[in-house]
C-alpha cells in the first residue's frame, strides 16, 4: 500500500506542466529579424532540424520529469508494507518515551525496583533506534514533565538523561501524559512516531473505566491515532502487595499549648493478605512518641487516635511511620502544625453597658473564655478581645482567627467594610448577630449587596416580641448537620430543637444565587434562622437573632458552651490546610504588611534550597486608588511550585530590618491515592482511556516483536531527492551541451 | 533644401578623417594596366608621372636622358634621377546593390559600407590623376560609368552610390562575363559585395577578369551578425533575395551555421588564391579607414618585394 505524508503537497506535480507552458508561451514569443544570409541557414537547418527536435524533446521531458520529482519528495510517499519496493526506501522516526517516574515505581522486587525496570526498558528502547530517527522523552506522574522536550538526534545525551531521571513522590495520570505527548507529535515531520509508555499498569493512573474522555483527552487520542503507534511496557509486578500511611489529621482545627491535642493516623492495607501486628509510629519534631499496633484485614483501612502534649508554641511537625514494606514513600506522612498559646478572637460589642453582664457580648466572651479564677486552670486558649464600635476602624483583624459582630448597628465608613471583605476572603472567620440596635438597610446594602457581599442573607422584617408576654419559636437543624452543631444528632438533639427558643429575630431572604449559602438551621414552620456563606477562603455565619439572651434563650442553654467551640474550630480550620499539601500542590504563604518580610529562603527535605521575595497581591475587584489609600490592606506572598519530593520543608523568613523571625514548616506529602497499586489488564486500561489503541509488552522480547510488525514501511523521500539530483546534473550537462 | 541634402550625402562618402589616412601611403598598382612595365626603368606612358622622387647612382643601361648633369658640375660623379612611378591606372569599381547587401545589424548596412570604400578609394584613384569607373549591379548592370581622369568625376560617382537602391538578386555569371568582354584596358578591378552568389558562377566571371588580364581587388562585406550568428531567442528570419521565411531556435543552428560560412569563405579565398586576386575580408563593424590602410600597406609591400 502506498501513502503520502504530505498527500497535498502531490500537487506540486501539476508545477510538471510549467516547462510546457513555458515552451509554448516562448513558441508564441518571437523575434523578427531580416536575413540576408538565408543559405547557410537554410543549409544548417537542413542538417540538423531532427537532431535539434530530438534534444528539444529530451530536455522537455527531463525539465518535466524535475518538477515531478520534487513534487513526489515533498509528498514523502512511502509503502506501509514491507517487501522488495520497501527495500528500497528509508524510515526514520520520532520516538517518544513516555517514563512512569510516580512514587508508585519504587516498587521493589527482588533486587530491582519496577523504576529500575523502567529505565532498562527505556535503554533498550533507545537501542532499537537507527540514525536519524529522533527523541523526546516525557517524565509522567500526576504531571508530564518535559525531560527532553525538544525532539533530539542525540541519543548518547538522552542515555544520560534516562540515567539521571529519578523516581518522583507523585500519582500517575495517563491521560495527561497522552494529552503532553499528542503535543510533541507535530514537532517534527518525521514518517513514523512511535510513543513508548514505560509504567506498572496502576488501575488509578488510567483512571475510571467507561469515564467519559474530556475534549483535550479526545482531539490528543484522535491526533495520536492518525500519527502515531502506542506501545505500553507493563514493568509493573503481578501481585503487589503495599501498607501506607494514608491520614494524618488533627482531631481539631485548634492546637494549643498545655493541653492533650489529638490527631488522628490512618494505615491502610492494600495487599491480598491481612496484615496483624502492623506498628505505626509517632514522631514529633522527630522524637519518638511511641508506637501504636493495628491489625488490618486486606483492602481496609484503621484509624487511630494519637494524642500529644505541646508545651513551646510555635511550628511543630508530627510524623506517622509504618515499618518497611517494599514500597516505602507511602510509609511515612507528616503533619505541620502550630501550636498557639492562644486563640485570638475579636468581639465587636454593638451594645455597652455599665452592668457587664448587659454587654452584648457578655455570654459568647465566657463561652470562649471561661473564667479562670474560679477553676484554677488553663479551660481554654481563646483570648478574647472586645471592642466597641468605634474601635472597629483601627482594629487588625488578621490577628484574630475569628471576628464577631454582636448587633452592630453599622459601620460609620466604607474602609472597614473592604478590609473585612479581604479579612474573610484570605480565610478569616466571621460570625453575625443581629439585634435592636442593627440599621436593616446598612447590613442589606453594605454587607449583603445583593448576594455579592459578606452577609449570607437579605434581612427583613423584624419578627416577635420581648418583653413579658414574649413567645418563643423552635429552631431545628437542616441535614446534613452543620459541623458546628455536630455533637446533637440524634437523641441528643433536643437540646437544640425543644430547649432553644427566638423570641425575636429578623426574617431572612436567601439570594437567588445559593452556591455559596448554606441553611444551617431554620425556624420551626420555615424561614432560615442560622445561614453560613463561603466567601473566599474563608466562612461568614449569620444568626438571625441576638448574641445576648435579650432575644432568645440559647446563651443560657446547655449547647450553647460546646456550640461555640465547636464553632470556633470549624471556622477557623481554614489556617491548618495551608501548612500540609499534596506533592506537586503549590505552597503559599501569605505576610501581613506589618511582618516586613524581606525574603525567604525554602529548604527542601533532599536539601536543595531557594530564596523566594515576597510579591505584592491586589485582592480582586480593588482598584489602584482604593489600594494606595489603605497601605495596610497590601498583603505579600510567596508561592512555591517546586513541592515534588515528600517530606519536611523548612521556611527562613527574613525581615527588611535584618531581624528573622522563627523558623516555619510544611509539610508535603505523596497522594494517598498512588498507593493503591492495584492493577489494570490491557484491555481494561483501553476501557478506562476510551479510543487508545495500543500494544501491550510484559517484556523486551514482547516489545521488540510488537515493535518489528508494526515498522513494516517505509519512505522514498530519499531516493527521489538523489533521483533529482541526478536529472539536474543531467539536464545541466545536456543543456550545456546543446547550447540551450 | 534637396540640393544641399544631396551634396552632404556626397560628403559623406569623403569622410575627411577616413581619406586623410589613406592620403599618406601611395597607391600604386602592383601591375601595370596598359603596358606597364616592371622597375623604374621606363614608364611606356609620358603621361603625368613627373614627381622626382630621388637621386640614385647611375650604373650602366641607364638611359642618360635621366641623368642630372647639374649634380655632376658640382661633384664630379653620374647620379641618376629618379621619379616616382606614376602611369594612368583605369579602375573599375563593382559595387554589389542586391538586397542581401542591405542587411544591418546594426548603423551601418553592408551597402553603405560597400559605397563608403567604393567612394573613398575613387576619390584615391582620382587624386592620383587615375581615372575611376563605377558599375553598380545586382542580377544585371543598373549603372556604369565609365573610368575618366577628371575631377568632377568624383561628384557623378558618389551621387551614383548614393542614389544606389538595394534590389533583386544578385546574379555575377553573365555580368561578369559580359563586362570582362565590355573593359577593352586593362585595369584594376575593385568588387564590392558579400558575395552570396553561385560560387561557381563567380569562380567563371573571376577567372574570365583574369584571364583578360586585369588586377583584382576583391573586398568581401559581410555584416558582423553574419559572421557570428550571436541570436539567442526563437526567431523568425524573413529572407531577403525573394527567400522563404525560416522560424528556428538560433542556438541550436548556429554551430552549424557558423561552419556552413566558415566552408563559403574558405571556398572563396581558395579561388582568389588559384587566381591571384586579392581577397581582403570586412565586417561591417570594423573600422573603414584601418581596413582600407591594411589593404594599401599590403600593397605597398608587395610592391617593395
Amino acid at each position: 500500500m502506498f501513502e503520502l505524508i504530505n498527500g497535498w503537497m502531490a500537487l506540486g506535480a501539476l508545477g510538471a506542466s510549467i516547462p510546457v507552458i513555458i515552451h509554448l508561451l516562448n513558441r508564441r514569443r518571437f523575434k523578427i529579424t531580416r536575413w540576408a544570409a538565408m543559405e547557410f541557414l537554410l543549409a544548417s537547418l537542413r542538417k540538423n532540424y531532427k537532431r535539434v527536435r530530438m534534444e528539444n524533446l529530451l530536455l522537455l521531458l527531463l525539465r518535466v520529469l524535475m518538477f515531478i520529482l520534487i513534487a513526489l519528495a515533498l509528498a514523502r510517499p512511502r509503502v506501509t508494507e514491507s517487501g522488495a519496493l520497501g527495500a528500497l526506501g528509508t524510515e526514520s522516526r520520532h520516538a517518544i518515551i513516555v517514563l512512569d517516574n510516580s512514587f508508585s515505581m519504587g516498587y521493589r522486587e527482588g533486587s530491582d525496583t519496577c523504576f529500575d525496570r523502567a529505565k532498562d526498558v527505556a535503554q533498550q528502547i533507545l537501542n532499537s533506534l537507527d540514525t536519524g530517527d529522533v527523541i523526546s522523552l516525557l517524565a509522567m506522574s500526576d504531571v508530564t514533565r518535559p525531560v527532553i522536550k525538544q525532539a533530539t538526534l542525540d541519543v548518547g545525551l538522552v542515555r544520560q538523561e534516562v540515567k539521571r531521571i529519578r523516581r518522583g513522590w507523585g500519582a500517575t495520570d495517563v491521560r495527561a501524559a497522552l494529552v503532553a505527548a499528542a503535543g510533541l507529535l507535530d514537532s517534527t515531520k518525521k514518517p513514523r512516531k512511535e510513543i513508548f509508555i514505560i509504567t506498572d499498569m496502576q488501575a488509578l493512573g488510567w483512571g475510571n473505566k467507561g469515564a467519559e474522555p474530556s475534549s483535550e483527552l479526545e482531539s490528543a487520542l484522535e491526533h495520536i491515532r492518525k500519527q502515531a503507534k502506542v506501545f505500553v511496557v507493563d514493568v509493573g509486578s503481578a501481585e503487589p502487595e503495599n501498607l501506607a500511611v494514608t491520614k494524618l489529621a488533627p482531631v481539631s482545627s485548634i492546637i494549643g499549648t498545655g493541653t492533650q491535642s489529638e490527631f488522628e493516623g490512618e494505615g491502610s492495607n492494600f495487599g491480598r493478605t491481612q496484615k496483624s501486628g502492623v506498628q505505626l509510629r509517632c514522631l514529633v519534631d522527630k522524637f519518638n512518641q511511641g508506637v501504636k499496633t493495628l491489625d488490618i484485614p486486606p483492602g481496609k483501612s484503621k484509624t487511630t487516635t494519637l494524642t500529644h502534649s505541646f508545651h513551646t508554641k510555635g511550628m511543630h511537625v508530627i510524623q506517622v511511620q509504618l515499618g518497611e514494606d517494599r514500597l516505602p514513600p507511602d510509609n511515612v506522612r507528616h503533619l505541620a502544625v502550630n501550636v498557639e498559646e492562644f486563640v485570638r478572637t475579636l468581639l465587636v460589642n454593638g451594645e455597652t453597658s455599665t452592668e457587664p453582664d448587659e454587654n452584648e457580648t457578655y455570654f459568647i466572651e465566657r463561652a470562649l473564655s471561661p473564667p479562670t479564677e474560679q477553676v484554677g486552670l488553663k479551660v481554654s486558649h481563646v483570648k478574647p478581645t472586645t471592642i466597641t464600635e468605634f474601635g472597629i476602624s483601627g482594629a487588625d483583624f488578621a490577628k484574630y482567627r475569628l471576628v464577631v459582630l454582636a448587633n452592630l448597628a453599622s459601620l460609620a465608613a466604607e474602609k472597614p467594610v473592604l478590609r473585612l471583605e479581604d479579612y474573610v476572603k484570605r480565610g478569616g472567620a466571621l460570625v453575625v448577630f443581629l439585634g435592636d440596635r442593627v440599621d436593616a438597610a446598612f447590613y442589606n446594602q453594605r454587607l449583603f449587596k445583593d448576594g455579592n457581599g459578606l452577609l449570607p442573607a437579605r434581612l427583613g422584617s423584624e419578627m416577635g416580641t420581648t418583653g413579658p408576654n414574649r413567645k418563643g419559636t423552635h429552631i431545628e437543624l437542616l441535614k446534613p448537620v452543620h459541623p458546628a452543631f455536630r455533637r446533637f444528632t440524634g437523641e441528643k438533639a433536643f437540646f437544640i430543637s425543644r430547649s432553644v427558643l427566638f423570641y425575636k429575630y429578623y426574617e431572612l431572604h436567601l439570594p437567588k444565587q445559593l452556591e455559596d449559602v448554606r441553611v444551617v438551621a431554620q425556624f420551626h414552620g420555615g424561614g432560615p434562622a442560622i445561614v453560613e456563606k463561603t466567601f473566599g477562603r474563608g466562612r461568614v455565619m449569620l444568626f438571625a437573632s441576638s448574641c445576648d439572651a435579650e432575644w432568645n434563650n440559647f446563651p443560657t442553654s446547655a449547647a450553647y458552651l460546646v456550640v461555640v467551640h465547636d464553632l470556633l474550630r470549624h471556622l477557623a480550620s481554614g489556617e491548618f490546610e495551608q501548612r500540609n499539601v499534596i506533592v506537586h500542590q503549590p505552597y503559599r504563604r501569605t505576610f501581613a504588611p506589618a511582618e516586613l518580610i524581606d525574603t525567604v529562603k525554602v529548604r527542601r527535605p533532599d536539601g536543595a534550597e531557594k530564596e523566594l521575595r515576597p510579591y505584592l497581591i491586589r485582592p480582586a475587584g480593588r482598584r489602584a486608588s482604593e489600594e494606595s489609600e489603605n497601605a495596610t490592606l497590601t498583603l505579600t506572598q510567596i508561592r512555591f511550585l517546586e513541592t515534588d519530593v515528600a517530606g519536611q520543608y523548612k521556611l527562613e523568613l527574613r525581615r527588611k530590618d535584618g531581624s528573622r523571625p522563627p523558623i516555619e514548616y510544611f509539610a508535603v506529602n505523596v497522594p494517598p491515592q498512588e498507593s493503591d497499586l492495584r492493577r489494570y489488564a490491557p484491555d481494561d486500561a483501553k476501557a478506562a482511556v476510551k479510543g487508545i489503541q495500543f500494544e501491550y509488552a510484559t517484556s523486551l522480547a514482547e516489545l521488540k516483536l510488537a515493535v518489528r510488525q508494526s515498522r513494516a514501511g517505509r519512505e522514498f523521500a530519499r531516493p527521489l531527492l538523489l533521483a533529482l539530483l541526478a536529472v539536474t546534473c543531467v539536464e545541466l550537462i545536456l543543456g550545456q551541451r546543446f547550447g540551450r | 533644401m534637396a540640393q544641399v541634402e544631396t551634396n552632404e550625402d556626397y560628403k559623406k562618402y569623403l569622410d575627411p578623417k577616413v581619406l586623410s589616412r589613406i592620403s599618406r601611403l601611395d597607391i600604386k598598382a602592383r601591375l601595370i594596366v596598359e603596358g606597364y612595365v616592371s622597375g623604374l626603368h621606363k614608364s611606356p606612358f609620358h603621361g603625368f608621372s613627373v614627381e622626382f622622387a630621388q637621386h640614385r647612382e647611375y650604373s650602366p643601361g641607364d638611359d642618360l636622358k635621366h641623368l642630372d648633369w647639374k649634380v655632376f658640375g658640382k661633384t664630379d660623379r653620374f647620379y641618376v634621377k629618379q621619379y616616382e612611378e606614376e602611369t594612368n591606372l583605369r579602375g573599375w569599381i563593382l559595387l554589389d546593390i542586391s538586397e542581401s547587401m542591405d542587411y544591418r545589424s546594426g548603423e551601418v548596412s553592408k551597402l553603405e559600407y560597400g559605397s563608403y570604400i567604393a567612394a573613398s578609394l575613387a576619390f584615391l584613384m582620382l587624386q592620383q590623376q587615375d581615372s575611376a569607373g563605377l558599375v553598380l549591379f545586382d542580377d544585371q548592370i543598373r549603372t556604369l560609368l565609365k573610368p575618366s581622369g577628371q575631377p568632377s568625376h568624383l561628384k557623378l560617382i558618389t551621387r551614383e552610390l548614393a542614389e544606389a537602391k538595394p534590389t533583386g538578386r544578385s546574379k555575377v555569371g553573365t555580368i561578369f562575363n559580359d563586362l570582362a568582354e565590355r573593359l577593352k584596358h586593362r585595369g584594376l578591378i575593385i568588387l564590392i559585395s558579400d558575395l552570396f552568389v553561385d560560387p561557381g558562377e563567380l569562380a567563371v566571371g573571376l577567372q574570365h577578369f583574369r584571364h583578360k588580364r586585369h588586377e583584382v581587388v576583391l573586398f568581401h562585406v559581410l555584416d558582423d551578425y553574419e559572421r557570428t550568428f550571436p541570436f539567442r531567442d526563437l526567431t523568425m528570419f524573413k529572407g531577403l533575395e525573394g527567400y522563404e521565411d525560416v522560424f528556428a531556435e538560433p542556438r541550436s543552428l548556429r554551430d552549424g551555421y557558423i561552419a556552413e560560412m566558415e566552408n563559403f569563405v574558405k571556398h572563396v579565398k581558395r579561388t582568389c588564391r588559384q587566381h591571384k586576386i586579392d581577397y581582403v575580408p570586412m565586417t561591417t563593424s570594423d573600422s573603414l579607414e584601418a581596413a582600407l590602410s591594411a589593404y594599401l600597406a599590403g600593397r605597398l609591400a608587395m610592391r617593395g618585394k
